[in-house]
């Protein structure tokens, strides 16, 4: 067997040292570690889920980085964080105030609420009403003069995400581009804040046509702007996120531009299938009010033909395949496939490179 | 439990206190090691506890039955029939978590195909955390012990020898020859080679948050997911940036278990020796996940037959190995091609080596180390891929893309790859000379490098931990 390891002198002599200089030194480097990294330590626990887990971490960081910040020993991160660059988090976007709708906007979506979607979820949306939304939302593009097609959100977004960039580009008049953030979603903006990323996006070099996925990780405690937390299924609760959703769906709004707001598919667990119907009620009853917004219902996508979970389910095809993956929460490939088609066909309605049925 | 987070470190600095200050009672330290073990695995999902355990005591059990089968003239007739049935029991259990999907899938394909319908119900299995490697471990042990190379562990040892915590999950895959005696031998000094743990755990993590992180997130895995939307220099570094990735994760991750091992007082082997300074596949297979490799020859190539019998039939011995090494990886055709391309690969470099003797040179082995390469991240392609189509995609867009702009490459992307590289052609005795400067700190100098060296790694790794490769496996 290989000594690998084996800590010698110039002479041979074995260099090692006691279980207790040991510990003292392991035990030594977490404590000034943690001194050094204290602050942003702090800020990772204030961005788990409100709950007791989230309050005893921050208890537990909160003396440390006050002992940091007086001693200045979170300086050197801080500057090594400037230096490189990263972002280290700051002040979060305010949406504007929700109900954005412009006097004489049209306030139905083309494609909003679709039949099977209210089947899905069982809910119903509000009745709206329906002036005339505007011919055509985004311009038909061609080859020379593709259309953007962004593509972003929660962990849900990255397989469909890849899936969409995939057929975007297959489409030889878009061009895609994508971005996912792993846990993050609308719930928490101190952990990553969408509507602001969002904002810094359009207010570039937009895209024609956003793709946006939220709400895998949105079923967690929410704080309003007045500082009250709010857990799912309280009735707070749903009031915040709704004010959120439609905060950016109106950031999203302009002229020409497509917004696609997907929602999302049934779950394995069966209480968490129920929250995300919850939240696809509220995105599909906010698109139904926004000519701007397309709502695509994937949850009839990933049903059997009695209406439940199961990680295998007919393509397009109607070959049986692997759709999800083993969580019973993200998809893989072929379903992130199944879903993109989908969008891709909303796209094309839109642009009107295919008549809407 | 990951290595990398705040659960574990606190884990493991309350199980390194207790192991060491119980060390003296041997009992009680190994029943503090297995319990700990357990607890660890159970972080994940606490009712493959019971598959663990359960594993361990039927392959105690047919342990002690195989010795007791065995003779001087070697193993009875009813000994190796009881040995087929263990190895049996074992690769059912696998391939039950692990293929079932992928066979009824490709049964019910063919059956339709046949215009009849599946065989088998398709279902979805949860694959336990470290099933692969834990079996592993079982069937060597039987092996081992069918062959009078070892003698059956007492039950308490063999629950730690299948469960210990650091290698439980993705090894570095440990004969009981090499785990059995440490148990065994009494605490003569109590002496830590803290050194050398210390720099394989900080070497590991580096490797593993920082480098695979960002070469997964900036290059890798957008040009696998979607290659034809990349130049050809893009796609040409993301494959390069996949083949550091892979090893930057999977060393990093067993770097670090071997150092948590030194630091609890146990001596796991190698399992990365700079692979990509290899100058043949032969070579990179003696420097990459060195104790599958060994796993593989002795368990598999030498039961096959080995290097006895014809040339053809130790060519099939070898591209047999090698493909179900592939398999062993993932239930996926895309793997089987990885393993072929390396059993092939090997063939053919033997053949070369016997027909023409290859002589030294520096222009010859850059040559070689230039081709060993390529064809290691040739196979990685299909390794990486999801999809034949996708691999396809990607060694097609390697030719036809030259001309298009290439704005996910960055130089500092290039520098990490390159420098990834280069270091591993750097004499090891300069890590040497760092842990014995290292050891002559004073205990707050060594604390407080350490400390700077893990802020250094939190504040240029990504947000959260990026998911470990090799669980899968």
């Amino acid at each position: 067997m290989a000594q690998e390891g084996r800590t010698t002198d110039g002479s041979g002599n074995r260099l090692g040292a006691t279980p207790g200089r040991v510990f003292v030194v392991i035990a030594g480097a977490l404590l000034i570690a943690v001194l050094l990294n204290a602050p942003w330590l702090e800020d990772e626990a204030e961005r788990q889920p409100f709950g007791k887990e989230r309050d005893f971490w921050v208890a537990v960081w909160k003396p440390f980085a006050a002992v940091s910040r007086a001693l200045y020993l979170d300086r050197p991160r801080a500057w090594a964080t400037d230096a490189l660059g990263h972002d280290d988090g700051g002040d979060v976007f305010e949406l504007p105030a929700s109900g954005g709708l412009e006097p004489g906007d049209p306030t139905v979506s083309p494609g909003g609420a679709t039949k099977t979607a209210t089947r899905s979820t069982g809910k119903t949306p509000t009745p709206t009403a329906t002036p005339t939304p505007p011919k055509q939302l985004v311009r038909t593009p061609d080859a020379a003069s593709p259309l953007r097609v962004w593509v972003g959100g929660d962990s849900m977004s990255k397989i469909l995400g890849e899936a969409l960039v995939r057929q975007v580009s297959e489409s030889g008049v878009m061009t895609p581009a994508q971005e996912s953030q792993l846990s993050s979603g609308l719930t928490r903006p101190d952990f990553f804040d969408w509507p602001g990323h969002l904002n810094g996006l359009i207010s570039g070099d937009a895209a024609d046509v956003y793709v946006v996925m939220f709400g895998a990780n949105d079923a967690q405690g929410i704080k309003t702007p007045g500082g009250e937390i709010f857990q799912p299924g309280d009735a707070g609760w749903a009031t915040e996120y709704r004010r959120r959703v439609a905060g950016v769906m109106d950031l999203l709004k302009q002229d020409g531009r497509l917004v696609i707001w997907v929602g999302q598919p049934i779950m394995r667990s069966a209480e968490f299938s129920e929250r995300m119907a919850e939240l696809n009620v509220i995105y599909q009853e906010e698109a139904a009010k926004r000519y701007w917004i397309r709502y695509v219902d994937i949850w009839p996508l990933f049903v059997t033909a009695n209406g439940s979970y199961d990680a295998y389910i007919a393509d397009d095809d109607g070959e049986v395949k692997l759709m999800r993956h083993p969580d019973g929460v993200h998809l893989v490939r072929e379903g992130g496939e199944k879903a993109a088609r989908l969008i891709m066909t909303a796209i094309q309605e839109e642009a009107g490179l295919i008549p809407k049925p | 439990m990951l290595f990398p987070t705040v659960d574990f470190a606190i884990f493991f600095v309350a199980v390194f206190a207790v192991a060491w200050l119980i060390r003296p009672w041997h009992l009680w330290w190994r029943v503090f090691l297995v319990a700990a073990s357990w607890f660890f695995y159970g972080f994940w999902e606490p009712k493959f506890v019971l598959l663990l355990v359960g594993s361990t005591a039927a392959n105690w059990a047919m342990g002690y039955d195989l010795a007791r089968m065995r003779g001087p003239e070697g193993l009875s007739r009813g000994g190796r029939w009881f040995l087929g049935f263990g190895v049996a029991a074992n690769l059912s259990t696998l391939g039950w978590f692990k293929y079932y999907g992928f066979f009824a899938k490709e049964l019910a394909d063919t059956f339709e195909g046949l215009g009849v319908g599946a065989p088998l119900p398709l279902m979805e299995i949860t694959l336990p955390v470290a099933i692969s490697f834990f079996t592993f471990h079982a069937i060597s042990y039987l092996v081992d012990i069918a062959r009078g190379d070892a003698e059956p562990m007492a039950p308490l040892d063999f629950a730690l020898y299948l469960s210990f915590f650091p290698h439980l999950v993705a090894g570095p895959i440990v004969r009981v020859t090499e785990f059995a005696p440490q148990l065994r031998e009494p605490l003569r000094e109590r002496v830590i080679d803290a050194a050398p743990a210390f720099q394989l755990i900080f070497f590991g993590l580096f490797k593993k948050v920082v480098i695979s992180s960002y070469l997964a997130t900036e290059i890798a895995d957008p040009v696998f997911a979607a290659p034809g939307t990349h130049s050809s220099f893009e796609v040409l570094v993301g494959v390069y940036a996949y083949a550091i990735q892979i090893y930057a994760d999977f060393s990093g991750y067993t770097d670090i278990a071997i150092g948590c091992a030194l630091l609890l007082g146990l001596r796991f082997p190698q399992n990365f020796d700079a692979p990509y300074r290899a100058l043949s596949l032969q070579d990179f297979w003696r420097r990459w996940h060195m104790t599958l490799s060994r796993w593989l020859r002795d368990y598999l190539y030498i039961p096959l037959g080995g290097n006895r019998g014809t040339k053809a039939f130790v060519y099939r011995n070898l591209a047999l190995t090698m493909v179900l090494g592939g398999l062993w990886h993932g239930a996926a055709w895309t793997f089987v091609v990885w393993g072929a391309i390396h059993g092939f690969g090997l063939v053919v470099e033997r053949e070369i080596r016997e027909r023409t003797g290859i002589a030294g040179g520096w222009a010859l082995g850059a040559l070689q180390w230039f081709v060993t390469f390529h064809v290691v991240c040739l196979a990685w392609v299909f390794f990486r891929a999801e999809t034949f189509g996708t691999a396809w995609e990607i060694l097609g867009r390697l030719g036809t893309a030259w001309g298009e702009a290439s704005p996910a490459v960055t130089p500092v992307m290039l520098a990490v790859i390159a420098g990834s590289i280069l270091v591993q052609f750097l004499p090891r005795t300069m890590g040497n000379r760092a842990q014995a400067a290292f050891s002559r700190l004073a205990p707050a100098a060594q604390a407080a490098t350490l400390a700077v060296g893990l802020v250094a790694i939190d504040v240029l790794g990504p947000e959260g931990v990026a998911p470990f490769i090799y669980f899968q496996f």
